[in-house]
């Protein structure tokens, strides 16, 4: 379908912010559930004698497991769609199973995951599990909504030539990739690890010794979500966002030529340039490299 | 020149483009889990999730250009798709980069190698 300039802009706004929802949601539901990279951490703790109360389910990778859950919620929601139910509703619906689904993922990769690590004393804890549960469930569904709302307005407004399970699979998998390489930092090297100096990374040594104690009592996974809402989360949506957006914006303002290219390889490059300049930010602001002792000797 | 049957064509340039992806992969250097923890260097997820985000953005402008076009040159096409990938990973190449600076305060920084080859910094 071809609209005119305002509406495929207002569109494309709409596509970047649902993006953004659906991105920051990712990587807090993949927090709440302590998926992904830094799970490592989490599962080897018991193994260094450090039990602790942080939900552990480790589905897959993180884009498989959402796409999974993507791509179910498009499906049930193109099913609903055939039978002539109200886009919205069938949205909704088909957002809310795929939750459903991946919720039972959840609940038996973390009685699975606990199962196996008896023995090293590592307790299932059933409250950390009712009430976390639904939590996962909640940020995947609103994850869902915006990425097969996404897929619907691609696939029926814009006219795109993939079905509505087939573009909520493809962002779905986008925005896992997305949340595993951006968000997820800010819990596995920040908040797992706050005890440490600010900014000293990880050492080898310290693997596995995640923080257990939280601002109040002890920590679970409520706790590291509602940190990483203060940055981790936002930067992924924004990442998410930038990346629909742009990767649209070209071919809608100069359409569908060699200009847009052009367009987009400046944008690319803008971009490139902007991080350049927080590495120099950053290298000024934090000093220069260390040679560290058996480096130096090493070198004599 | 002997005349080449079109579907042994199609699969010698599917085979090409295989060839290409696993060349090109080996530009992105990602870290892994524990370049998610800043242990090592490095994006912070596996090779196979950032290839298949990246290629998926890709393949979705690639296939509107594809569709919305009918005389877009092949050349056209694979160069949306080649700006879609580039869009997706520079920008998730610049969020990651405002969470190391400013979430976890890790410099960029190698002790793999002595000079960044590039920049010319440590």
């Amino acid at each position: 379908m071809v609209l005119d300039l305002t509406m495929s802009m207002a569109i494309l706004a709409l596509m970047g912010a649902l993006a953004t929802i659906a991105g920051c949601l990712e990587d807090l539901e993949s927090d709440v559930g302590s998926q992904s990279n830094p799970n490592s951490q989490v599962q080897l703790a018991p193994q260094m004698g450090f039990l602790h109360r942080i939900y552990n389910k480790a589905i897959s990778g993180e884009p498989i497991s959402n796409g999974l859950s993507a791509v179910i919620a498009g499906t049930v929601t193109s099913v609903l769609l055939s039978e002539k139910f109200y886009s919205l509703t069938a949205i909704v619906i088909g957002a809310f199973v795929g939750a459903i689904i991946l919720a039972i993922f959840a609940t038996t990769a973390y009685a699975g995951r606990v199962a196996s690590q008896t023995r090293f004393k590592q307790p299932l804890y059933m409250d950390i599990m009712r009430y976390t549960t639904p939590s996962i469930m909640a940020h995947n569904f609103i994850m869902n909504f915006c990425l097969v709302a996404l897929a619907y307005i691609q696939y029926e407004v814009l006219g795109y030539p993939f079905t509505i399970p087939f573009l909520a699979l493809i962002w779905g998998i986008s925005a896992g990739a997305i949340g595993s390489s951006v968000g997820d930092v800010h819990y596995g090297g920040e908040r797992e690890f706050q005890n440490r100096e600010f900014g000293c990374g990880l050492n080898t040594a310290l693997s596995g010794r995640i923080v257990r104690k939280a601002e109040s009592g002890l920590r679970n996974s409520i706790d590291n979500v509602w940190f990483c809402a203060k940055f981790g989360g936002p930067a992924t949506g924004i990442a998410l966002g930038l990346t629909v957006f742009f990767s649209s914006w070209p071919t809608t303002i100069w359409g569908y030529t060699w200009t847009a290219m052009g367009v987009g390889v400046l944008v690319v490059t803008l971009l490139t340039i902007l991080n350049r300049l927080l590495e120099i930010q950053v290298k000024n602001a934090y000093g220069p490299y260390k040679e560290e002792k058996n480096e130096k000797e090493a070198k004599a | 020149m002997v005349a080449i049957d079109p579907n042994l064509l199609y699969v010698l340039l599917i085979a090409i483009s295989g060839t290409l992806i696993c060349a090109a992969v080996h530009f992105i250097p990602v870290g892994g889990a524990p370049a998610a923890m800043a242990q090592a260097t490095g994006i912070g997820t596996g090779t196979v999730e950032l290839a298949a985000g990246s290629g998926l953005v890709g393949l979705i402008t690639a296939s509107y250009m594809y569709a919305y076009e009918p005389l877009a040159s092949m050349a056209l096409v694979m160069a949306a798709g080649a700006m879609g990938s580039m869009v997706m990973l520079a920008s998730t190449m610049f969020a990651g980069s405002l969470i190391y600076a400013y979430g976890v305060a890790v410099p960029f920084a190698s002790a793999q190698v002595k000079k960044d080859p590039i920049t010319g910094q440590r």
